[in-house]
C-alpha cells in the first residue's frame, strides 16, 4: 500500500500515469487482486475536464441561468468530483459528473429564487418572456422560469431527481442506484414532484398574473 | 383531458422550453483555468477528514488529549445547533411530545456525500433532568447538564477524562443546553408536509422545515401518535459535510440511572480536566487563534500548524517532552485545557465557516514574520476583515489585501500531471 502511494507520487510527479496501472497489472497477475483497487486510479483532470467540461457547464447553465453562477457552480463540481474520487473508484465519469452538476445548479437556483420576494416574481417571468423572437419563444421562456422557480421551492433531493430524469435523461434504475432507493420508489417520489410542480406552476402564473393586473400603466 | 394528464402536459411542456433555451456552447477558457487551479489546490489538501481519522496509533496521553478536543468541539457544537430557532403547530406537536419525555433515546448516523454506509454512528441517551450519553465505538460521553460533570470514557485505551461538577456553573457543560430542548428548538419557522408514507411499518407523516435560510430539516413521525420515527438534517460544517439522521427514537423508556453516572469505572486511567474556562468561549475566533498559535509555535521551534483542524497534529505537539506513560498530572492539565481551546475554535468557528470565503488559514509561515499573513477572518456582522500576521499582531485589512490561497502558489501542489492538449492553442 505505502509502496503504491509511493509510486503513486513518483508517478504524478514525473507524469508517467502508466507506471502504475502497470504495478496494478502485475500485482494482479500475481494473484493481488484486491490490493491494487485500494487505491483509486489515478485521474488526469486537464484531460477530464477538457472532455466533460462542456457537457457539465452546459447542464448547470441550463438551471442557473446566469454566467457567473454557473461559472462557480462549474468549479465546485469538478472538485466535489476528486474528492469523491480520493475515497472511492468512480465508474462513470459523466454520470457522475452530472449529477453532482445537477446537485449543485439545483442548490444555487434553491439560494436564488427561494426567497425572491412576490414582486420580483412577475419581473422574472416578463423579462425571460421579453427576449426578441415570437411569441411562442416568450412563452417558452416564461414557462421555463416558472419551472425554474418550481424546482427551487421543493426539497433538494426531489428537484435533483427530477431534473436528472427530465433534463438528463436518466432511467428509473440508475436513479435508484444512484439515490439508493428502489426503482419504484424512485417512479412514485417523481410521481409527486410532478403534480407538487404543477400546483406550483399554477400558483406562480396566478400570482403573477395578480400582481401585474395590481400594478399602475 | 384527465387532471393527471393535463398535469403531465403542463410539466412537459415546461421541461420542453427550459431545454430549448438557448445555452452557451461551454464554460470559457478562464473558467476551466480556474478549475484547475482549484482542483490541483483540491488535490494538493489532505483527503481524510481529521475528526474521523483513526487516532488509535497515538500514544495513549495524546488520544486522550485528541479526544478531548473532539470532545469539545462536540459539545460547542450542540452550542451552535441549539440557536435554531422557530416553531409550527404540526413541529410544536412533536416537540411538546420531547420536550414532556422523561427519558429519550436514538440513533445517529453521519453519512458522508456520495456514500451510503454511514462515516459515524452513535447512539445517545437522555434522562431529565438533563443527564446525557452518547455511545460512539470506544468512546462514551456523558454529560450532566445539572452539575455541569462530564465524562469521557475510553474503553480501548480504559482512559477516563474528567470535568468535576462544579456548583459554581464554571463549566461550558453547565451552560450547554440539553438535547431535548435542542430539539425543541429546531422546530422551524415555516415548513410544509411532505406527505404519509409507509416508514418501518408504520404509517408516517413527514415536515420539511427550513430552520434557517440554507438549513432544511426533515422530521417523519408516526401519523397516528406524533411519535419522532426519523429527523434528518444536512452537516455542512467545514471538512465535516454529509447527512444527519436520527432513527430508532425511544420516548419514556425505562432508564437505568446508572447509564448517566459520572463517576470513573474500575481500571481506567483518570485525567482529571479543570472546568473549561467561559473566557475561551467569549473571546473571538481571532484571539482564539493567536493563542493557539503562539502555543503551538513554541511547541514547534516557531513553526506553525499545516492545518487547524488535525486533532492528533495538536495533541502530539502539546504533549512533546511529557513522559506518555506516567505524565505529569500539572503538565496534562495544561495540555487538556490547550486542548479544550483547540476544540472550542473548532467547533465554534472553524466548522461553522467556509474556508476561503469566512477565514483563511496559510500554513508555511514562521513565528516572527510579521509580512506574512497566517489567518484572516471575515467578521460574520459587518464583513471586515482582520490578518493575523506571523508576529501574531491583528490588523485590519482590506479585501483587496486578502492573499491569495497559499495551496495553489506553493511548489509542491503539482501532484496533478499537465496534459497539454487540454490547452487549444499548444494542441493545434
Amino acid at each position: 500500500m505505502l509502496f503504491l502511494r509511493r509510486l503513486q507520487k513518483f508517478s504524478q510527479k514525473f507524469g508517467k500515469t502508466d507506471v502504475r496501472n502497470l504495478v496494478r497489472e502485475r500485482l494482479g497477475q500475481c494473484g493481488y487482486k484486491t490490493i491494487p483497487e485500494m487505491v483509486p486510479p489515478m485521474v488526469d483532470w486537464d484531460e477530464l475536464v477538457r472532455r466533460e467540461g462542456t457537457a457539465v457547464w452546459r447542464t448547470i447553465y441550463r438551471l442557473v441561468r446566469n454566467q457567473a453562477d454557473a461559472d462557480e457552480c462549474f468549479q465546485e463540481t469538478f472538485v466535489a468530483a476528486l474528492e469523491l474520487a480520493n475515497r472511492q473508484p468512480v465508474r462513470n465519469w459523466p454520470a457522475l459528473l452530472q449529477c453532482l452538476a445537477t446537485s449543485r445548479a439545483v442548490d444555487r437556483i434553491r439560494k436564488r429564487l427561494r426567497r425572491t420576494k412576490k414582486e420580483e416574481l412577475a419581473d422574472l417571468a416578463q423579462a425571460e418572456a421579453k427576449q426578441p423572437g415570437p411569441v411562442q419563444h416568450a412563452e417558452a421562456a416564461e414557462r421555463a422560469t416558472r419551472l425554474r422557480w418550481a424546482l427551487a421551492q421543493i426539497p433538494a433531493r426531489q428537484a435533483e431527481i427530477f431534473c436528472l430524469h427530465e433534463l438528463g435523461g436518466w432511467k428509473y434504475e440508475a436513479l435508484a442506484e444512484r439515490f439508493a432507493m428502489t426503482a419504484s420508489a424512485v417512479g412514485v417520489l417523481l410521481h409527486r414532484t410532478r403534480k407538487k410542480l404543477h400546483d406550483l406552476l399554477n400558483l406562480h402564473g396566478a400570482l403573477s398574473q395578480s400582481l401585474l393586473e395590481q400594478r399602475p400603466t | 383531458m384527465s387532471d393527471h394528464q393535463n398535469q403531465n402536459d403542463e410539466i412537459s411542456k415546461a421541461v420542453m422550453a427550459l431545454q430549448e433555451l438557448p445555452v452557451p456552447e461551454g464554460p470559457s477558457p478562464e473558467t476551466v483555468s480556474r478549475t484547475l487551479a482549484a482542483l490541483r489546490a483540491a488535490a494538493d489538501r489532505p483527503q481524510s477528514i481529521p475528526l474521523f481519522c483513526p487516532i488509535n496509533t497515538l500514544r495513549w496521553a495524546v488520544q486522550a488529549t485528541a479526544l478531548l478536543g473532539i470532545a469539545a468541539a462536540v459539545l460547542v457544537m450542540c452550542l451552535v445547533f441549539s440557536n435554531l430557532g422557530g416553531g409550527s403547530v404540526a413541529f410544536a406537536q412533536v416537540a411538546q411530545k420531547l420536550h414532556d419525555a422523561f427519558t429519550l433515546s436514538y440513533d445517529s448516523t453521519i453519512t458522508s456525500p456520495g456514500e451510503q454506509e454511514p462515516k459515524l454512528k452513535y447512539r445517545t441517551w437522555y434522562m431529565e433532568p438533563g443527564k446525557a450519553r452518547m455511545d460512539m465505538g470506544d468512546t462514551i460521553t456523558i454529560m450532566n447538564h445539572a452539575t455541569g460533570a462530564n465524562l469521557v470514557l475510553n474503553n480501548k485505551l480504559k482512559t477516563a477524562i474528567v470535568t468535576p461538577a462544579n456548583s459554581t456553573t464554571n463549566s461550558a457543560v453547565g451552560d450547554l443546553p440539553n438535547l431535548i430542548d435542542m430539539l425543541r428548538s429546531l422546530v422551524g419557522k415555516s415548513s410544509h408536509p411532505l406527505g404519509e408514507k409507509e416508514m418501518d411499518g408504520q404509517k408516517a407523516k413527514g415536515f420539511v422545515c427550513d430552520v434557517k435560510s440554507d438549513l432544511q430539516y426533515t422530521i417523519w413521525v408516526n401519523a397516528a401518535t406524533g411519535d419522532p420515527i426519523r429527523a434528518e438534517f444536512p452537516l455542512n460544517i467545514g471538512p465535516v459535510q454529509g447527512t444527519v439522521a436520527m432513527t430508532n427514537f425511544k420516548l419514556d423508556q425505562p432508564l437505568d440511572p446508572a447509564l448517566f453516572s459520572v463517576d470513573v469505572p474500575e481500571g481506567y486511567k483518570t485525567v482529571e480536566l479543570p472546568a473549561l474556562d467561559k473566557k475561551i468561549l467569549q473571546i473571538t475566533p481571532t484571539e482564539n487563534i493567536v493563542e493557539i498559535l503562539r502555543v503551538y509555535a513554541e511547541k514547534s521551534d516557531g513553526e506553525f500548524p499545516k492545518r487547524l483542524d488535525n486533532w492528533g497534529d495538536f495533541a502530539t505537539k502539546f504533549t512533546k517532552g511529557m513522559d506518555q506513560e506516567h505524565p505529569n498530572a500539572d503538565e496534562m492539565k495544561k495540555v487538556m485545557v490547550f486542548m479544550q481551546r483547540v476544540g472550542v475554535f473548532a467547533g465554534s468557528y472553524l466548522f461553522s465557516h467556509k474556508k476561503g470565503t469566512d477565514y483563511d488559514y496559510l500554513p508555511g509561515s514562521k513565528l516572527g514574520e510579521q509580512d506574512r499573513i497566517v489567518f484572516w477572518i471575515r467578521d460574520d456582522k459587518n464583513g471586515d476583515y482582520k490578518a493575523v500576521y506571523g508576529d501574531l499582531r491583528i490588523e485590519k485589512i482590506n479585501k483587496e489585501q486578502l492573499p491569495p490561497p497559499a495551496t495553489i502558489e506553493a511548489p509542491e501542489t503539482k501532484k496533478i500531471p499537465r496534459n497539454p492538449s487540454v490547452n487549444a492553442t499548444k494542441s493545434q
